[in-house]
């Protein structure tokens, strides 16, 4: 047999196609040796060592994908073509079974690498494979499968996790609650009972700004996993500049005026947005108080930007600036660049949420003699 | 005055606002336990039920449940209370007439509570003044 020239990709003829199909039809009349053979390895090999696995859950379809593979085989043409992306498609769903299983992503690839051998051996027993050519299609083939497996398991490894970290979440702001409750309405019935002194009423006013940060703190947990599972609507409305703005930056400016910063608004309350209001306000809310958080000189400039189909709002504040890396992290969960200040390091990663949900962006840099400017994009209406 | 059951799992929650409902003149039962509470609420009738939407013996649905369904206390107000997240939607499909977020305060709390009863009284006196009108 004259050896191919070309590369894998190039359109087979009959004489390349004949070995190929050869491959296909062993595959589908020795479906049952090879699904036997590929199991008491798998056995031997990785179900051994790891938990206790059921052999039907072992097996899972595979002799489904090995046919869908013998499809692949045949159709030849490219490693994107239908056939070979309908293998891959079975990868993947075979990858999700492995996550459930509790397979690591070197057991499920070994899988592939036993499955792999098996039909190398079968070929050879059946002298089906003749050439490079087609074994090199057959490792493609492989090789396709393993990426989509290994990008599907960790896809559904990622989601199994963050779903049981919601779980725990919910179970945590629901005991963290219940004694908060209690605590805040035992302080309200000192404050109600007492005639109280000066000392004890600044007492009970501590009491109650602690109970209150508690209660945020727990709020922001809530939202932040609530937002992560994709749980808020988001439900944009027409609506404009005014009539979030004074709501969203009226915390930051006591907070400045108590810490004798200077703290500037300068926007056109005209401006057209369409955006979901709770989830900008949220949003603009813990940008600007952050900005007022971490500045203790100097000024926080609130500055709104009209362009044709978006409006950005820009924050600038004088806190101490942040490193590179620190830029790259300040939007994850729990990242709280500045120590020593208190906060649950959820504001920002609440306020890139309640943005990305609405189409929009949001984004930081530092100036290099410190200084910080975050931009966030809302929506306009489409004309 | 007014008389109020109240059903919560923690003793601590239930002492608290006994007493702060006692401080603006009502008289509450408080019960730790979902089943003995709907048993006292259909014998003493009292004109409003707070429940707590989790409890160990049975959840505030349940509980929910078997107040409206009996004769005795099918018209009584229920101010419902949770920590859930979704508390409010629960409370709201189970047939709940309030709900409260957890943490609440008091004022939010006695807010909730009189502005049920008034309701119940208004409800009251409205079919006083059409069994009167049918005579």
């Amino acid at each position: 047999m004259v050896e191919p020239s070309g590369d894998t990709t190039s359109v087979p003829t009959d004489a390349d196609d004949r070995p190929r199909i050869l491959l296909a039809e062993s595959i589908e009349r020795r479906l049952q040796d090879i699904e036997a053979r590929w199991l008491e390895r798998v056995e031997q090999e990785i179900a051994g060592s790891a938990r206790q696995v059921s052999a039907t859950d072992l097996r899972d379809a595979v002799a489904e994908y090995l046919r869908r593979l013998a499809q692949a085989l045949r159709g030849g043409g490219s490693i994107e073509s239908g056939g070979a992306s309908a293998w891959a498609d079975v990868a993947r769903e075979h990858a999700v079974t492995r996550v459930r299983l509790g397979f690591d992503v070197d057991q499920l690839i070994r899988e592939f690498i036993l499955l792999r051998r098996v039909l190398f051996e079968v070929a050879r027993e059946e002298r089906v494979i003749t050439d490079g050519v087609q074994s090199e299609r057959l490792a493609d083939l492989f090789d396709a499968a393993i990426a989509a497996a290994v990008k599907s398991y960790t896809e559904s490894r990622d989601h199994a996790a963050r779903r049981v970290q919601a779980e725990h979440i919910g179970f945590l702001t629901h005991e963290l609650r219940n004694p908060l409750a209690t605590a805040t309405l035992a302080a309200g019935r000192l404050r109600r009972k007492s005639e109280l002194v000066a000392a004890e009423s600044e007492t009970l006013n501590m009491l109650d700004r602690s109970l209150t940060r508690l209660r945020g703190h727990i709020d922001a947990m809530l939202m932040t996993q609530r937002l992560d599972a994709r749980e808020v609507e988001c439900r944009p409305i027409d609506t404009c500049l005014g009539a979030i703005m004074p709501d969203a930056t009226k915390a930051a400016e006591l907070e400045a005026s108590q810490k004798g910063i200077e703290f500037a608004v300068r926007y056109d309350p005209e401006i057209e947005l369409h955006i979901d209001p709770g989830l900008t306000t949220s949003a603009l809310q813990n940008v600007v108080d952050n900005a007022v958080k971490f500045t203790d000189r100097g000024r926080v400039d609130v500055v709104a930007d009209n362009l044709v189909d978006k409006a950005i709002i820009h924050v600038y504040d004088n806190c101490d600036g942040l490193a590179d890396e620190e830029i790259k992290t300040i939007f994850e969960p729990f990242k709280r660049a500045h120590s020593g200040k208190a906060g649950t390091g959820l504001g920002l990663a609440i306020a890139r949420r309640a943005v990305e949900a609405q189409g929009g962006e949001i984004g930081a840099e530092s100036g290099a003699a410190g200084g910080c400017h975050f931009w966030l994009t809302l929506p306009k209406p489409p004309h | 005055m007014a008389r109020i059951l109240m059903i919560n799992d923690e003793i601590d929650l239930l002492t608290v606002c006994q007493s702060l409902l006692s401080d603006v003149g009502h008289e509450v039962d408080i019960f730790t336990s979902g089943r003995e509470a709907v048993e006292q609420a259909r014998r003493a009738k009292p004109d409003l039920i707070i429940v707590d939407w989790v409890m160990p013996d049975a959840d505030g649905s349940t509980v929910l449940a078997r107040l409206k369904g009996h004769p005795a206390t099918k018209d009584t107000p229920v101010l419902a209370i949770s920590a859930l997240a979704d508390g409010a939607m629960r409370a709201e499909l189970a047939g709940a007439d309030r709900f409260l977020a957890k943490p609440f305060d008091v004022e939010e709390l006695v807010f909730a509570v009189n502005h049920l009863l008034n309701r119940r009284s208004h409800a009251t006196r409205d079919r006083y003044r059409e069994a009167s009108s049918d005579d």
